[in-house]
């Protein structure tokens, strides 16, 4: 009924006028497929491997839906990481540094990017140096030091580098915020400053509520790379006291330990099943939590 | 003089930045110069390790040529560390840029897709990438890993057989595609940062540019590109320091084999002189971006 009214050329001509757009999104959509599965396999293995028993593993038939299902690795696994006290472990300790350099990087970046004063090359050497420069090569005076300190083997070797700035990987957070301050907009902060609000209300006041976007960035790289730090933590922690990171390190040692190697066939969906359990928190965080990656800028209502 | 010059802000600024800045260099001298200073003299020393203490004694620059003159693999691992950084940081950065800008438009699946591009940060910068390898290629079946990076675990070239492609288009595929599995995988946190600048950029700017009725393509070259200037910057030095700091990194491998040798000095000698000679080399490049791209940009 309705085709007589509406002329077949129009609908044509919107058709024509959108396929490029559908071809378009239709191809993007391809191409996140495409390489989505490579990045999703891992998790795809390690989901399926970690619910197979003895049986179902030597089931060849079906490799990729196993008809029963278990959820003894995991149990297991629990027990043997102690994964209780090292999560807590990892949060009291790692997260909780985390957090702090989030916030005391910022605060340092903001010098850098914001003032000039004498000797700034010099200063710009040192953080380059400090984000160049890997841990390991002086972890052996850096072991000495913090025994000098009275600190080592305390929780004090991840919290007191990082209340100070000079952490896990602080310098590239340093950098990374560095280089968002100074592309916002100088005109609020200099406006502030002739209102007479002094530098730290500045800071405080206008350039982090406009930096929500790349706090957000800075959260989940501090987050992630604290999770993922056990470097330090194996220099200076027994492993009474291991972080999770830890525990999955020494993880193939541990399972030989119990009679498990790398050549029995249980070893392929304990070590899934740990991976998973270790990998599902910060997972579901970013899930959560990346909805913050919004423009904050258009907030603060600054033009051109 | 100065002060006649700019009165007021400016001077001030001076005497500010260093209450941002005190904390840091505090923190510097505690816990940074200190081992720095050491771990440099250590390179040109010879170190015994006693229990409870380090015994060192100054030999000048024998290590250096050691590792220079007598070793016989670095000074190949040096130029083969190189060539991939060369290599790799162009490549890492594409990528990652194509998937941000695919991610940051609007479409259903984004928060999927998104949580997806997430996964490699999380597993490939920890000790579960090692394990999952371990665990693959340990795996009855043996449908997984069949080497360690690659991830190739579909049997391409079977497909590639089957459509009866000529040998020499089949193996440029092959090598692609094994690369892109590479890439990918190294290219997470590039495509976060990448994220993190795309959403700093006013819309205001493509409202103008679409009143004006310019086409995606443009915009993507005249407004996104040129914005992202500083993110590409910092995704440019990011990219090199994971690079040349990675510890499947062969000359990096090679020192920290020096080390669990408990040759300390040799070992810091080795990457010294390469952290050098890269430092030497990203300052270069840093300045010739900020010379021939931020400068036109702004």
């Amino acid at each position: 009924m309705r085709k007589p009214k509406r002329p077949q050329v129009n609908l044509e001509g919107a058709l024509a006028k959108r396929a490029p757009g559908l071809l378009l999104s239709a191809a993007r959509l391809l191409f996140l497929i495409i390489v989505g599965f490579i990045v999703l396999y891992p998790l795809l293995y390690m989901l399926v491997y970690s619910l197979k028993d003895r049986e179902a593993l030597l089931d060849m038939e079906h490799v990729w839906v196993p008809l029963t299902y278990h959820f003894d690795n995991f149990h297991e696994i629990w027990d043997l990481i102690s994964f209780g006290a090292s999560l807590r472990q990892t949060l009291v300790v790692q997260v909780l540094s985390a957090a702090i350099e989030v916030f005391v990087c910022a605060y340092i970046a903001y010098g850098f990017a914001r003032f000039r004063f004498r000797g700034k090359p010099v200063f710009t050497f040192f953080l380059i140096l400090s984000l160049l420069v890997p841990v390991q090569m002086y972890s052996l005076s850096m072991s000495v030091n913090f025994r000098n300190l009275h600190i080592f083997n305390t929780p004090f070797v991840y919290w007191l580098p990082s209340i100070f700035g000079v952490g896990i990987r602080s310098g590239m957070m340093i950098f990374i915020y560095q280089q968002f301050f100074l592309g916002l907009p100088k005109e609020l902060e200099d406006a502030a400053a002739i209102d007479g609000a002094g530098p730290l209300t500045t800071f405080f006041k206008i350039a982090l509520p406009s930096s929500g976007v790349v706090i957000t960035t800075v959260a989940v790289l501090s987050f992630v790379w604290h999770w993922n730090e056990f470097y330090l933590a194996s220099l200076c922690f027994l492993t009474d006291d291991a972080p999770l990171s830890m525990m999955m390190r020494f993880l193939p040692t541990r399972l030989e330990q119990i009679g498990v190697y790398p050549t029995w066939p249980t070893y392929t969906t304990l070590v899934s099943a740990a991976c998973l359990l270790y990998v599902v928190i910060p997972l579901v965080l970013y899930v959560i939590f990346q909805r913050n990656f919004v423009r904050s800028i258009d907030r603060v209502g600054i033009t051109g | 003089m100065k002060q006649r010059k700019r009165p007021g802000l400016e001077t001030m600024r001076a005497r500010h930045a260093f209450l941002f800045l005190a904390p840091w260099i505090v923190g510097m001298v505690l816990f940074f110069l200190f081992p720095i200073v050491q771990a440099v003299y250590f390179s040109f020393a010879r170190i015994a390790i006693e229990p409870g203490r380090v015994e060192t004694s100054f030999i000048g620059l024998d290590n250096f040529d050691y590792i220079l003159f007598k070793d016989t693999q670095y000074i190949d691992n040096f130029l083969t560390s190189l060539t991939d950084l060369v290599i790799s940081v162009p490549f890492i950065l594409i990528v990652s840029l194509i998937l941000a800008v695919l991610l940051n438009n609007r479409f259903h699946g984004r928060l999927f897709f998104r949580a997806l591009f997430f996964l490699p940060v999380i597993i490939a910068s920890g000790a579960v990438l090692d394990l999952y390898l371990g665990a693959a290629a340990a795996d009855a079946t043996e449908i997984a890993v069949n080497d360690s990076v690659s991830f190739s675990m579909i049997d391409f070239s079977q497909i590639f057989a089957a459509l009866n492609l000529p040998t020499s288009i089949e193996n440029y595929l092959t090598v692609a595609l094994d690369n892109l599995f590479l890439l990918v995988w190294q290219s997470g946190i590039q495509i976060i940062l990448f994220l993190a600048g795309l959403q700093s950029i006013p819309d205001l700017l493509y409202e103008v540019s679409h009143v004006e009725g310019a086409t995606k393509w443009e915009e993507f070259w005249f407004i996104t590109l040129p914005m992202l200037g500083r993110t590409m910057f910092l995704v440019i030095v990011f990219t090199i320091v994971e690079n040349i700091t990675a510890s499947n990194n062969v000359l990096v491998s090679q020192g920290y084999n020096f080390f669990a040798n408990l040759d300390y000095g040799r070992g810091a000698a080795a990457l010294w002189l390469y952290f050098l000679v890269v430092g030497v080399l990203i300052a270069a490049v840093l300045l010739l971006y900020n010379k021939v791209f931020l400068k036109r940009w702004n």
